[in-house]
């Protein structure tokens, strides 16, 4: 049995007509049987708070919902409120849902230090050949302990065009203990279906520390290892589930702050569903760049033109609680270069998350943050350097004109 | 009436654009085609009872696909159907036409691995869509699927492919 006969089985399963008129007749009795509708109602001064917590380096949830089916005992009452406008075209908007921003906060290093950086080298990332990826995974599978099975079980799909998410081509392989690799481009290895993922963890965060140093410097008594620090990313689906990113990445305190982006994001390891990503470091640099400030990244976010997954139809209302800086290493990336990440918030999201949340959800312990990336090249150099980011398939690039 | 781009959707116009979907998912939530039947039957009445107004369709599947596994989670705790479950026994209700091991297979496994493979493998949405309709990102679809066809292949004693 496969999934053909599941197809077969299920898929032409079609109600009956007895069930069409029974379901027919219950709907239009249902017509003017309108429910309460059940939106949460929002302290006014929700966002004040958000910011201050923020800044203060901790979150308050201060938020109450009245829910129309809760049991009708007594209680102090609530805070006079004002309830939450829901805007216009909101159900189109997407954003991450979380029980606390900090969630996506992460632990950059360029948090509270935006404004000393004016400029930062811009990475090439290469399109590799069938050849020369056979060669770096044996490689990379050796450093990591492991021992791929077979030539034969080597696959490679190619690149599909520069333009595409597809850009780099991949390679996959089976490793002894069955362990499975898949090597995109040169720029990350995903390890997965491994027996012991904390052992090979170990061995990852091994290969991080000291595949910089050469043999002379790891023998030298006098050189101190590199240090690794952590950050933990989590966003939950509609079902409450959460989805974790354990991250860690090399970092030296007295490195300067272009070092230690560096190693954020191109020395660094991330755990998440029962696999790991180990992020390799990228080719040379294409050139240093001037970098926009990071006014003027907000300002193209007010204005509609950014970048990712997350979207709102009223950018110039949207509340950022948090800016960074990063480099781009999502798939399809012509260039490695910085971005400016964002995160936002908008006051009528609860409204959409008490709608959208599973049943059994208490909708008011998640909260909606919006990411939007901005290109931090400035813009006259950005023809040299273009910047894409893709979503589902498609270029991720939200412009001014989906706003009118 | 629920609206969709502002244009009221009659019952019958819902039942024939969406009748199938939900009554399919009901059903391989369920377990059987008596209790699918109540199931869907009462999602499309809420859907009515709620009255929304949807921008775009893949908004309104989204709503009917979450209601549909919502009451399918709480149809199995709910004390009215606890209590008339000796009854369900009784007059053992009929699984799907010509249901077989693979059916029974997908029902089983749990609701973050079985919905995934139905609106993959029923419904033909991609990883990338399921994830927007469960809010879930891509990738953890693909791996809940991978792992799912792991289960199935294990459970079924042959490649689920």
């Amino acid at each position: 049995m496969n999934s053909k006969d599941y197809r077969t089985t299920l898929g032409g399963v079609t109600p009956s007509p007895a069930w069409r008129e029974r379901t027919l007749a219950a709907m239009e009795q249902a017509q003017g049987q309108k429910r309460p509708s059940r939106k949460p109602l929002a302290i006014a001064a929700t966002a004040a708070v958000l910011a201050l917590a923020v800044t203060g380096g901790m979150w308050l949830s201060g938020r109450t919902e009245v829910d129309p089916d809760g049991p009708g005992v007594a209680r102090t009452p609530e805070p006079v409120v004002t309830p939450t406008p829901t805007a216009p075209q909101a159900w189109n908007e997407s954003f991450s849902i979380v029980t606390d921003p900090s969630q996506l906060m992460g632990n950059n290093p360029t948090a509270g230090h935006l404004y000393e950086l004016t400029e930062l080298p811009v990475y090439q990332n290469p399109i590799p050949t069938e050849r020369d990826q056979r060669a770096a995974l044996q490689g990379l599978a050796a450093d990591l302990g492991l021992t791929i099975a077979n030539i034969s079980d080597f696959t490679w799909r190619p690149s599909t065009g520069e333009d595409t998410m597809g850009r780099s081509p991949t390679l996959t392989a089976e490793c002894t203990d069955g362990t499975k690799l898949r090597l995109e481009g040169f720029y990350s290895l995903d390890i997965y279906d491994s027996p012991d993922l904390a052992a090979v963890a170990e061995t990852a965060r091994s290969y991080l520390l000291y595949s910089a140093m050469t043999p002379q410097e790891m023998l030298s008594s006098s050189i101190v290892p590199p240090q690794t620090s952590q950050e933990t990313l989590e966003t939950y689906a509609y079902t409450g589930e959460a989805d974790i990113t354990q991250a860690t990445f090399l970092l030296d305190p007295d490195a300067t702050l272009e070092e230690q982006i560096y190693s954020y994001n191109f020395q660094r390891m991330e755990l998440r569903n029962n696999g790991l990503t180990l992020y390799l470091q990228p080719g040379a640099s294409v050139g240093t760049f001037p970098l926009r400030s990071p006014d003027d990244a907000q300002a193209s976010f007010r204005a509609g033109d950014y970048w990712g997954s997350s979207f709102t139809y009223h950018p110039e209302d949207a509340q950022i609680i948090f800016v960074s800086l990063e480099y781009d290493i999502s798939m399809g990336q012509p260039y490695f270069q910085p971005v400016y990440r964002i995160l936002y918030i908008q006051d009528y999201w609860d409204g959409l998350i008490a709608d959208w949340m599973f049943d059994g959800m208490d909708p008011s312990s998640f909260m909606g943050v919006g990411v939007a990336y901005v290109p931090a090249i400035a813009p006259e150099y950005q023809d040299e350097v273009p910047y894409q980011r893709y979503f589902n398939d498609g270029l991720a690039h939200h412009t001014p004109e989906e706003l009118s | 009436m629920p609206t969709l781009n502002g244009n009221p959707l009659s019952c019958e116009e819902i039942l024939d654009r969406y009748g199938p979907l939900v009554y399919r998912m009901a059903i391989q939530g369920t377990g059987s085609v008596a209790d699918g039947e109540d199931v869907a039957q009462e999602v499309f009445v809420s859907l009515i009872q709620s009255d929304p107004r949807f921008a775009d369709e893949t908004h309104l599947k989204a709503w009917l696909i979450r209601a549909t596994t919502n009451r399918c989670k709480s149809w199995g705790r709910s004390p009215w159907h606890r209590r008339t479950v000796p009854l369900e026994e009784a007059r053992q209700a009929a699984p799907p036409p010509e249901a077989g091991g693979a059916w029974e297979a997908v029902a089983a496994l749990p609701p973050k691995y079985r919905w995934p493979v139905y609106l993959h493998y029923i419904e033909g949405y991609t990883a990338a869509e399921i994830g927007q309709l469960l809010g879930c990102p891509r990738n953890t679809v693909l791996s809940r699927l991978s792992r799912a066809r792991e289960k199935l292949k294990n459970t079924l004693k042959e490649e689920w492919a």
